[in-house]
């Protein structure tokens, strides 16, 4: 059923913050950058129950890191998108690109029009 | 700094840990601990960090729990529990229990909402309880303090103000109290600074602040001396006032501050928090002049702490026989002295409406327990297959009943807490209510007390509720249950039914109740006031001493005068006395002829300008009315309202009569009698539950009084303020102006708290009905449910569909009528309860006995009547095929 799932757009920016997080894609490390890009505050819960399902899917896989002491003596958990990740983005990605064709203009502000 | 600095609130994160699986919260807590430390709290401040902790924990547990759901609910894993590890059987049975309400989520829902109102109501109604009555008053020793107040054979309890030399002999002769000081409320106009304001504040005597036991932060008291005429005038503030007014300054206490007009020097500071009478920001020293003011010249009231050993009781009995001295020894007919204590005074009011209502919110939680009690019986025959099939695989009987113990608890504390949410916010409601004149009400708010209260009606509740269940548990043989669910039951169920006739009794005095005080209301205001308060707003200021007499005069003239040129104002009149706010005056009235045992009478003086009785709708029932003619020089005149006519000149004429004011207060001073010129209706002024006072009104300009209320009627809502402020700052710019708000606000305050009575009870009793018009709706439901196949048969056989439904009809009806009749029983008792808050209206009304009983059939017959439908609706093929 992997293949035929299409992404919400939560899963979108998760997986979008992977790519650009290459290597430091824990869960602070891609709470810190949603909130910065887009202003959005979401919770590790909120976080991690995405990913689970996102993992369930095979689109990213997971392993813990080294536990630090400014998180209290706690393990980290890491991503990294997988291939199936990859494909189901862009796939995404194209579609929100071909239906905004042509219209981009509309899109502006209404004064800008 | 405290070691747990830093750290992110440990609650939260302990919350985490104990809710989620440990591989989990270490992920969440790890990456919320980081970005505490690292980003929020140097970011946002501890306040808004531990906001954002909280916040994020929550949304985490939330989230982590929808996911979780599915695999909670999913049967539990094989790997068997150490059956000698009873923290593994408690978690398994937790776990077990949540996920068996988990899938009833309506019964689930009906139980902790049930539960919740009823806790939430208890809580919230304790909490005030226990703020406005059971907490002690915030002075020293407070059960030592008393007040006196001068009273009369005929009413002994009345609290009326008290004259300089009777309380000089008080001071002088009692043992029984042995400190004494008066005080009076005031408000005062204050120049520190740049702007004149108006604060509230006291004329006391010497020794007040020793009385409460209150310690100066800084100075002393008001000395004897500051509070007799010629003496110096002095002034203690408040601590608010030194810190908001005064900067704080710590030369503070030998600076001067102008109080209406005259330097006073400040003598002391406050300790924080205190504010008696009323508020006050000020004391300053009460000046009477004793050779002007004598025995019948009432201005004060008496406040004093009760000497070691010396109980109210003894007290009142030592001033009974100083009264009986002073009776004698000044010729004071009929004079007694009232003790009361400051407890009873400051919350006496009040006190038997929170009774009342906190005996109503115990009804409703008696009501909520039967409902869920009814909910858990039929949970519990539902659940009696499962039961027994879980008992003939091997569960021991201990195991099962924990089991349905277990989910009591979680159902209770589900209960507890929303009553907790609902008593925060229904506490919040209260507190933030506009006009709301109940004693200490900034004080209550959750503690520990409450908290405990809370636990205890909770653990009432499952021991109410969880017994009907438990007993039919113990009754029925389980191996029976599983025999007999193979057929159809068609047991009746009479323990329901008794359950639900008991609701409906303890609704119906609720009901009545509230019909009773509801009924109050429109009797209260159909009372006529006499005036016209609407469209009236009502300004005041004060002359100060140091424009005295005609100066005086001419100010308010030309104020006046000024306020009616300006545009948009259509009526300004002036008058001391403003209607329902407590500005009173009142004076010893003599009629010439009379003999000493006849009087003297206690009216209210007010001071009147030309056109005051036209402005107020008061009417004019004889007489002429005050013309700007009556001033200093001519004839001194009068006008008293038709009880004190009737009451002083019965079958006369009374237009012509003379009327002395003379042993009158020394704010009205009054050489000689005066003679009436008129006879106006009578008014309420002190709201319509008061009896109509005798009234006398004087001509402003022959009064002297150095204060007035102006009503002004504009075309615009606020426009007379800004005038009148204009206008003032114009002719006199040292004298600030005070704003008494609309006279329709007045009269919409004084009914304010009888409402709010009304309201609650009211809110109780439609929740206490709701709550058992529930229990008959599912009592019938559950009938129609389970005598189904019985319907079927009926109708197969040719019943009408009427029938049918008249036969479940009086599954609900029977209980229903047995409650009301019940009801009004209990109610016979229950109504003495309110009878204090009734006006207008006897206990014994008939409109409200009938009228609850009404109401109390006509929902239960609509909440049979639904369900009963049902039954019609059965298809008889259907239901006996799906036996």
């Amino acid at each position: 059923m992997g293949t035929s799932k299409r992404l919400g757009e939560f899963e979108q920016l998760l997986l979008f913050a992977l790519l650009h997080l290459e290597g430091e894609a824990h869960g602070t490390g891609i709470r810190r950058l949603i909130l910065h890009r887009t202003g959005r505050e979401i919770s590790p819960g909120a976080l991690y129950t995405a990913m689970d399902r996102l993992e369930g899917q095979g689109m990213v896989s997971s392993y813990l890191g080294e536990a630090t002491p400014p998180r209290g003596g706690r393990r980290r958990r890491h991503y990294r998108i997988e291939p199936e990740g990859r494909r189901a983005l862009h796939e995404a990605w194209e579609t929100v690109r071909s239906m905004a064709e042509g219209v981009e203009r509309e899109l502006g502000p209404e004064e800008a029009r | 700094m405290s070691p747990r600095s830093g750290l992110p609130p440990a609650f939260w994160s302990g919350l985490v840990e104990w809710l989620l699986d440990p591989v989990d919260a270490d992920a969440i807590l790890g990456d919320l601990e980081e970005e505490y430390r690292g980003d929020i709290l140097p970011g946002r401040g501890p306040r808004a960090a531990r906001r954002w902790y909280r916040r994020m924990v929550i949304d985490s547990i939330i989230r982590r729990w929808g996911r979780a759901r599915a695999a909670w609910l999913r049967p539990l894993s094989p790997r068997s529990p150490n059956p000698g590890n009873s923290m593994d059987q408690l978690s398994q049975d937790l776990r077990y229990g949540f996920r068996s309400l988990w899938c009833r989520p309506s019964f689930t829902a009906a139980v902790v909402v049930s539960l919740g109102l009823a806790v939430g109501v208890n809580t919230a109604m304790f909490a005030l309880v226990d703020g406005v009555l059971l907490e002690p008053l915030p002075y020293a020793e407070p059960d030592e303090l008393v007040t006196l107040w001068q009273a009369n054979r005929e009413r002994p309890n009345a609290q009326g103000a008290v004259s300089l030399p009777n309380f000089d002999d008080w001071r002088e002769r009692s043992e029984t109290v042995e400190v004494m000081a008066s005080y009076r409320s005031t408000s005062l106009s204050v120049f520190v600074g740049e702007l004149p304001t108006v604060e509230s504040g006291a004329f006391v005597s010497d020794r007040f602040f020793e009385v409460f036991g209150a310690r100066l932060i800084s100075g002393r008291g008001i000395a004897y001396d500051e509070a007799r005429s010629g003496g110096a005038r002095a002034v203690v503030v408040s601590h608010e006032f030194w810190e908001s007014r005064m900067g704080s300054d710590a030369g503070a206490v030998g600076s001067t501050i102008e109080i209406e007009g005259r330097g006073h020097t400040v003598v002391g500071i406050a300790p924080e928090g205190f504010a008696f009478p009323s508020r006050a920001r000020l004391w300053i020293g009460e000046v009477i002049d004793p050779k002007t003011c004598g025995r019948g010249c009432v201005n004060f009231s008496v406040v004093g702490r009760l000497a070691p050993g010396a109980s109210p009781e003894i007290a009142r009995g030592e001033f009974a026989s100083i009264a009986t001295a002073l009776e004698t020894e000044h010729g004071l007919e009929g004079y007694r002295v009232n003790v009361v204590t400051l407890e009873e005074l400051t919350v006496g009011d009040v006190r038997g409406a929170l009774y009342m209502l906190l005996g109503a919110v115990g009804l409703v939680l008696l009501i909520a327990c039967a409902n869920i009690a009814n909910l858990l019986l039929a949970n519990a025959r539902d659940r009696a297959d499962e039961m027994a099939l879980r008992s003939a695989l091997g569960a021991r009987r201990v195991r099962l009943t924990r089991q349905l113990m277990t989910e009591s608890g979680i159902l209770a504390s589900g209960g507890g807490l929303v009553g907790l949410a609902l008593a925060i916010g229904g506490i919040r409601i209260v507190r933030g209510m506009p006009g709301l004149d109940v004693p200490r009400l900034d004080q209550i708010g959750i503690d520990a007390t409450v908290l405990l209260y809370t636990l205890a009606v909770v653990a009432a509740a499952v021991v109410l509720f969880g017994l009907a269940p438990a007993l039919v548990l113990a009754r029925s043989s389980l191996v029976d249950r599983l025999r007999s669910s193979a057929r159809g039951s068609t047991g009746r169920s009479t323990g329901r039914s008794a359950l639900v006739a008991t609701q409906v009794a303890l609704s119906a005095v609720l009901i009545l109740g509230t019909a009773l005080l509801v009924r109050t209301i429109a009797e209260v205001r159909s009372v006529p006031l006499g005036f016209e308060p609407e469209g009236l707003e009502i300004v005041d200021f004060s002359v100060p001493p140091s424009i005295a007499g005609d100066e005086a005069i001419r100010l308010h003239e030309a104020f006046r005068e000024a306020l009616a040129a300006q545009p948009g104002i259509e009526a300004v009149v002036g008058g001391f006395g403003a209607p329902l706010s407590g500005i009173n005056v009142f004076s010893s009235v003599r009629i010439p002829g009379w003999t000493a045992a006849e009087g003297p009478d206690a009216a209210g003086v007010r001071t009147v300008t030309p056109g005051y009785f036209e402005t107020l709708g008061i009417a004019l029932v004889r007489g002429r009315p005050p013309r700007p003619g009556d001033r200093v020089g001519s004839q001194r005149v009068m006008w008293i309202n038709e009880t004190a006519a009737e009451r002083w000149f019965p079958g006369v004429d009374p237009i012509g009569r003379s009327v002395d004011l003379s042993a009158s207060a020394g704010t009205v001073s009054e050489a000689e009698p005066r003679i009436v010129v008129g006879v106006v209706g009578d008014t309420r002024f002190d709201g319509p539950r008061r009896d109509v006072p005798l009234e006398t009104y004087i001509a402003f300009a022959q009064s002297g009084v150095p204060s007035m209320q102006y009503f002004v009627r504009s075309g615009t809502e606020g426009g007379a303020l800004s005038a009148a402020r204009r206008v003032l700052a114009d002719l006199e710019p040292s004298i600030p102006l005070r704003d008494l708000g609309s006279m329709g606000r007045w009269v919409a305050s004084t009914e304010m708290e009888s409402r709010l009575w009304t309201l609650l009870l009211g809110l109780f009793g439609l929740l206490a009905l709701g709550l058992a018009a529930l229990g008959i709706f599912g009592v019938v439901g559950y009938q129609v449910a389970l005598r189904r196949r019985e319907i079927g048969v009926r109708m197969a056989v040719g019943a009408h569909g009427w029938q049918v439904a008249s036969l479940m009809l009086r599954q609900g009806l029977g209980p229903a009528v047995a409650g009301v009749v019940a009801g009004l029983a209990l109610a016979l008792l229950a109504v003495r309860l309110v009878r204090g808050l009734l006006f207008g209206v006897a206990a014994s009304d008939p409109a409200a006995w009938v009228g609850t009983s009404l109401v109390l059939l006509v929902v239960a017959g609509l909440a049979s009547w639904i369900p009963a439908t049902r039954a019609v609706r059965v298809d008889p093929a259907l239901s006996l095929r799906a036996e």
